[in-house]
């Protein structure tokens, strides 16, 4: 018995007498009816999360959703909200390292005046030591990761090198964790496919998507993997027909050499 | 469940008494078998109608052995009672179904948008639901969250892989301990609405 067998059966998507034997082969069988229970779980979390294909998600509408299971989608939607809402607040608290005034740095990296921008982030060196507990069997670890947040730019703006935000990883440091806010375009906490990173000679490097809160994104690098240079960020996102296309703009980052080497 | 009964007169509110006791000739010619058998088969029933999306499915299991009994009865042949009731239990799921969408508000009027339709509902869970998680140990705060978090594909893949690996489990267990711990949420947050 599939995932796949099963997902179709709560769809109403198998024929008929597919259907029968399902329910004649699960019926009483609490090995069957539990691992039917795990899959509609996960189901259900795929519907709210926005991750099922339109056709399975119009099946999810007709078919799967009865009165008394809409009781078990809002139990599940109010946990999921639940479980995010902390990497919402951590995601905006985040961006402190620049100054101790948050709110002006969103206005300052918003504002469109370049003049303002390319003094303010010429020459600016982001020094970051945090520690931050992953997860880790037996022993956790400990990894030093430094932050940094972003916010979409037109690929024009990458020409001269201003404006933009920089960072210095210093030889403790493991990981670079990005949080990229999401431009207006993306709906709010809607589906990325994928965030690539590019640098200099134009490799491209998939990235693991660590989080996604309603308006930002997280990856994270391994410091090992940023050599000083240019970088840019790119994300994917799919269409209502389930197609994927590139978001518009990059995000540009450049990696510092760190201070030891630079003396 | 019920105690066996010994007698047929000691049998629980059979509407149809005639056809209540074919059913249980049907299921066994030794009436302290049949009643444990009809009882095994109520309850697997209920399961069945309650996967099914059936708001009542006690209800609904009543009318599924009703309508069996009857149907034997009338001299229906019936070598397998448990499939019999089945197939059975699949109409009256569908004409139940059918029934409570057409009557169900939320459901007509439901437009697509999660958010937009019941986004004040799940908020009102959601402040339900917050006492509820701190109940849950912190081992099974952290493995709700870890298993939840809004990642895609194969990244979600890997992330409970590890996940499990961290547990000291395997996917598998790790999904249904996911499952359980979910249930045991939907309790706790059941149990405090009707305090509340």
């Amino acid at each position: 018995m599939t995932d796949e067998r099963i997902i179709a059966y709560l769809l109403d998507e198998l024929p008929e007498e597919e259907a029968e034997q399902f329910d004649q082969d699960c019926f009483g069988q609490a090995e069957r009816l539990e691992q039917i229970d795990v899959v509609e779980g996960e189901l259900i979390d795929d519907y709210l999360r926005n991750e099922l294909s339109p056709e399975q998600r119009a099946h999810f509408e007709q078919n799967y959703l009865t009165p008394a299971r809409l009781e078990r989608v809002l139990l599940a939607a109010a946990l999921l909200r639940h479980v995010d809402a902390p990497q919402e607040e951590a995601a905006a608290a985040r961006v402190t390292e620049l100054t101790d005034r948050p709110s002006k740095i969103f206005t300052f990296w918003n504002s469109r005046v370049w003049g303002l921008r390319a003094a303010a982030a010429l020459g600016l060196i982001v020094v970051i030591a945090g520690a931050w507990w992953l997860f880790r069997p037996r022993t956790p670890t400990r990894q030093i990761v430094a932050t940094l947040t972003l916010n979409i730019s037109a690929d024009r703006s990458r020409g001269t090198g201003d404006g933009l935000a920089s960072v210095s990883l210093t030889p403790d440091v493991d990981a670079l964790s990005i949080h990229l806010r999401t431009p207006e375009q993306v709906p709010t906490g809607g589906p990325l496919s994928r965030v690539e990173l590019v640098n200099e000679d134009q490799v491209v490097t998939p990235l693991t998507i660590e989080a996604r809160a309603a308006d930002t994104v997280t990856v994270l690098i391994p410091a090992a993997r940023l050599t000083p240079g240019l970088y840019s960020l790119r994300i994917f996102t799919t269409n209502a027909e389930g197609a994927e296309q590139r978001v518009s703009g990059s995000y540009f980052f450049v990696v510092e050499e760190p201070p030891e080497r630079r003396r | 469940m019920t105690d066996s009964p010994r007698n047929l007169s000691d049998l629980p509110e059979a509407p149809g008494r005639e056809s209540f006791a074919r059913l249980l000739s049907a299921l066994s010619p030794d009436l302290d078998e049949a009643g444990r058998r009809y009882n095994s088969l109520h309850a697997k029933l209920i399961e069945f109608l309650n996967r099914k999306g059936i708001s009542d499915p006690k209800s609904a299991a009543d009318e599924v052995l009703d309508r069996a009994g009857r149907r034997i009865s009338e001299g229906a042949p019936v070598p397998n009672v448990n499939g019999y009731c089945i197939g059975i239990a699949r109409n009256v799921a569908r004409e139940i179904l059918r029934k409570e969408r057409r009557e169900s508000s939320a459901l007509l009027t439901y437009n697509g948008d999660f958010n937009e339709s019941f986004g004040e509902e799940v908020e009102r869970i959601n402040q339900l639901l917050k006492p509820c998680f701190e109940q849950l140990t912190p081992e099974e705060q952290k493995l709700l969250r870890g298993y939840c978090q809004p990642l895609q594909g194969r990244v979600r893949a890997e992330h409970r892989r590890q996940l499990a690996e961290e547990m000291k489990s395997t996917p598998k267990a790790l999904r249904i301990r996911i499952t359980r711990l979910r249930h045991k949420l939907w309790e706790l947050v059941r149990k405090r609405s009707k305090n509340a």
